[in-house]
């Protein structure tokens, strides 16, 4: 058993050189919009083994002047510093962004990155270079309705992934309303229920770097009621596809399961993850997957407002789930925060996940009208001690517990040290980098993926492996948490053990790769139909 | 006749008009209260006391916003400010959910009495429902150290929930109950935070007392319920669902559970009317009163 008390998380943001500040565009009228953003994608641009981050930014809206500060890609120089390489690398962008993904799309060997706004979103091609360029329109994807979290994964097993873009209020500016705390009698963002849900978007990926939509075949298109914020893919079924899950702010939470020739059917209710056990729609903003309880199947974290809990809906096979959120320990102690990056991830390496949630208010006055609660909020950390989580916060230094207005939040190990640091994107805010100091303490391997017949980057690959005598499982994902994606490595804490065992590597191919042993304390490339390659 | 014999006379009718009026009230008859007491404020309109008592018999009748103009009358007649009359008019604003106004009313009431318990409660009552709960623990706490009460004991744990403060709630609903065994509210409410609290066995024997003090309470059937189904009881989890249905039939989270638990046992068309009785309830807005009042609060 590894000692997390040992366990700090650092805040490295100013050492590492990253000085991004979000610029939420508000000039005071409260537009809904202001409230929402921004994310952060940590991924590997440049193919140099180092994951980079790459932060999305707001933009000046009516009322206010000024510039577009745009948003920032920095370089992971491998030294444990960044360098702004927005500007070379042509990801500055325009409009209003929120968050987005990041995968090899057209299965050439780079990365690729769509951006979410509030306005067209926009994809954008990898060169291979350190520059991209932007399909525009071209791209299929320029939706202009006001997106939030997206999700890259194989909806039909083509080799190409495909493409969820959940969208938020059906708000204009023509549309805006000025709304006041009955309570205290201030001026006040509006509560989402002033506003419209708008559907969902699901794209199929022709191949060529542009995306056709099929939210009207494959079933999305129905659902509008939904004011979609956080989308996680995740083979709930285990029977091989990628289907999805899908938070909403107000109204319940998707779950679309893929039945394959592109066909998703939504089944949230029935599955018990679309209400929290009081049978209530609750407040939905980030989303994670992972085997908490290590039973061999994926549960479900979603982060909700102050005075609901977040929810982890445990996933009980067969197709169901259920709310889990107190048996697991989480029920009394996010009751006061308003939950929304959330990562499922092995802090301290002892092969059990753990969850890291940041936090922020919508209403920058928030303490006005309820004086326990406030705008900025500390993160949290919760320990998961054999199936049941702590509040470990306290013990893991102070940066994580540092007020912040906190919207994403995405891990990847940038000092490539074995254990996963922490980026944390904040509303108006400056970007954090938190360094996990201490989680290495455990064992662990990372897997880096090449596919062949799957997509190039083998998102939504399944491995599964038993360590100390129970079933460990994860899969790859592009896009998660809330406006965020995490560096795409299956990572596994193995505590104590000098070695994984037999491992089980399912690619969405369905083609599966048995792995004998890795040794701990190293990163591994395996290729589809090959195995290990380095 | 003399005048000082006719004043006299008029007294003594005025009197026994008040006392047959408070009689009703206590008999809790208050449209009769009502009927006698207009009679005194028509002999009388400027009588504080006579409109005192109308505005108490009108807000008995729930006609709440009638008794707020009788009771301003009273406010405005008496001699000196009234500690009563500003209590019942803080407690007719709290139930139109006028805050500001009720705040005002009893904040002055509490000051020209400030160890009355009854009012200091009302106050605390307000700044709970105001989503001000450090003012409410404040006075739920000032009230605890003077006239130490199961009730206050209860809203102080209520308050202590809607800070998200579970060990302090426990503390003091453990207390209301120590106080007052078949106190409902308070083992209701304990066992519902014991039990997010993913305290599970403490918060059964809690439950269960609530059900010995009413068997037909439907929120600690519902409550048990859920204490079953995460140990994966799943007849025991759905008794407990159907009782809390039978306690009170638009409990949409007791329908809602039921329907999973008829899901997960397969039991297919029992789950097809349970969704049906979900769709129902929540298209007729039927929701958490706890999450309206939070809404309520929030923004419009």
């Amino acid at each position: 058993m590894i000692l997390l008390a040992l366990l700090t998380l650092t805040d490295v943001t100013a050492q590492a050189g990253i000085s991004f500040r979000h610029d939420h565009g508000g000039s005071g009228r409260r537009y809904i919009v202001e409230i929402a953003g921004g994310g952060v994608l940590a991924f590997d641009y440049d193919a140099d083994e180092f994951p980079d981050l790459f932060y999305i930014n707001g933009s000046p809206l009516p009322g206010t002047n000024g510039p577009r500060a745009g948003n920032a890609l920095y370089r992971n120089l491998g030294d444990g510093t960044f360098r702004d390489v927005t500007e070379q690398a042509g990801l500055a962008g325009e409009g209003y962004g929120m968050g987005g993904a990041a995968s090899d799309l057209d299965n050439d060997g780079d990365i690729d990155v769509l951006v979410t706004a509030f306005g067209e979103d926009q994809l954008y091609l990898n060169n291979g270079d350190g520059t991209f360029r932007s399909r525009g329109r071209e791209s299929g994807v320029a939706d202009d309705r006001w997106s939030s979290s997206a999700a890259f994964f194989e909806l039909d097993g083509d080799g190409f992934l495909d493409l969820y873009v959940a969208n938020y209020l059906d708000f204009t500016f023509a549309t805006h309303r000025e709304c006041v705390s009955p309570t205290a009698g201030i001026s006040a963002y509006c509560h989402p229920q002033e506003y419209g849900g708008v559907a969902d978007v699901l794209y199929r990926n022709r191949g060529d770097g542009t995306f056709e939509d099929v939210s009207a075949a494959s079933g999305v298109a129905g659902l509008s009621e939904g004011k979609g914020l956080g989308v996680v893919a995740l083979d709930f079924d285990d029977d091989g596809d990628s289907d999805l899950y899908v938070a909403n702010d107000t109204t319940r939470n998707y779950l679309y399961r893929n039945d394959g020739g592109g066909r998703l059917t939504e089944i949230g209710v029935e599955a018990g993850v679309s209400y929290n056990e009081q049978g209530l729609a609750e407040a939905g903003m980030g989303v994670d997957a992972g085997d908490v309880d290590r039973d061999g199947q994926l549960d479900l974290v979603v982060t909700n407002f102050d005075f609901e809990n977040n929810t982890l809906y445990r996933n009980l096979g067969g197709g169901f789930f259920f709310d889990a959120t107190s048996a697991f320990g989480l029920g009394a102690v996010s009751l006061t925060e308003l939950g929304f990056g959330c990562d499922f991830l092995d802090l301290d390496n002892d092969g059990w996940q753990d969850l890291v949630v940041v936090n922020g208010h919508i209403l920058d006055n928030i303490a006005e009208i309820q004086s326990n609660l406030s705008f900025a909020q500390p993160g949290q950390v919760f320990r998961n001690e054999g199936g049941r989580f702590r509040d470990f916060t306290a013990s893991s230094g102070p940066a994580i517990g540092r007020p912040r207005v906190g919207r994403g939040l995405a891990s990847l190990d940038f000092d490539r040290d074995g254990d996963l640091d922490l980026a944390i994107s904040s509303r108006g805010g400056a970007a954090e980098l938190l360094r996990n100091d201490g989680g290495n303490a455990g064992g662990f391997i990372g897997l880096r993926l090449v596919g062949v017949a799957s997509n190039r980057d083998g998102v939504g690959a399944r491995l599964t492996l038993e360590l100390e005598g129970r079933p460990w499982v994860d899969e790859l994902r592009a896009g998660s948490s809330y406006l965020a994606q995490n560096e795409m490595t299956l990572y596994v804490g193995l505590g104590s053990a000098p070695k994984a065992e037999g491992l089980s590597l399912r690619w969405p191919s369905g083609r599966v790769e048995e792995i004998q042993s890795l040794e701990a304390g190293r990163w591994y490339v395996v290729k589809e139909g090959v195995g290990v390659i380095r | 006749m003399t005048l000082a014999l006719v004043a006299v006379l008029f007294l003594q009718e005025a009197m026994s008009l008040l006392d047959q009026g408070r009689r009703f009230l206590e008999e809790r008859n208050p449209a009769a209260a009502e009927r006698v007491f207009r009679e005194l404020v028509s002999q009388s309109p400027q009588d504080s006391r006579a409109n005192y008592y109308l505005g108490i018999a009108l807000a008995r009748q729930d006609r709440t916003e009638e008794a707020i103009v009788v009771l301003e009358n009273a406010r405005r007649f008496a001699k000196r400010p009234n500690p009563s009359i500003l209590y019942e008019l803080g407690t007719a604003f709290s139930k139109l959910e006028r805050w500001q106004e009720a705040e005002e009313v009893l904040k002055q009431a509490t000051e020209l009495v400030p160890m009355e318990a009854v009012m200091r409660l009302q106050l605390g009552w307000v700044y709970y429902s105001k989503l001000e709960g450090e003012r409410a623990r404040a006075e739920f706490e000032r009230v605890i150290a003077t006239s130490p009460s199961a009730i206050a004991f209860l809203y102080l744990g209520l308050t202590e929930i809607g800070l998200g403060r579970n060990e302090p709630a426990v503390e003091a609903l453990r207390e209301a109950i120590r106080l007052e065994t078949g106190l409902l509210e308070a083992n209701v409410a304990l066992g519902k935070v014991l039990a997010r609290a993913g305290r599970d066995e403490e918060a059964k024997p809690v439950l269960v007392r609530a059900l010995q003090i009413d068997g037909s309470n439907a929120e600690a059937h519902f409550q048990l319920g859920l204490i079953a189904l995460r140990r994966g009881e799943l007849d025991s989890a759905s008794r407990s669902f159907d009782a809390a249905i039978d306690a009170d039939h638009e409990h949409l989270q007791a329908w809602y559970n039921r329907a999973l638990v008829a899901e997960r046992l397969g039991r297919g068309e029992e789950a097809r009317a349970c969704w049906a009785r979900v769709a129902e309830l929540r298209a007729s807005g039927a929701e958490d009163p706890e999450a309206k009042r939070r809404m309520r609060a929030r923004t419009k």
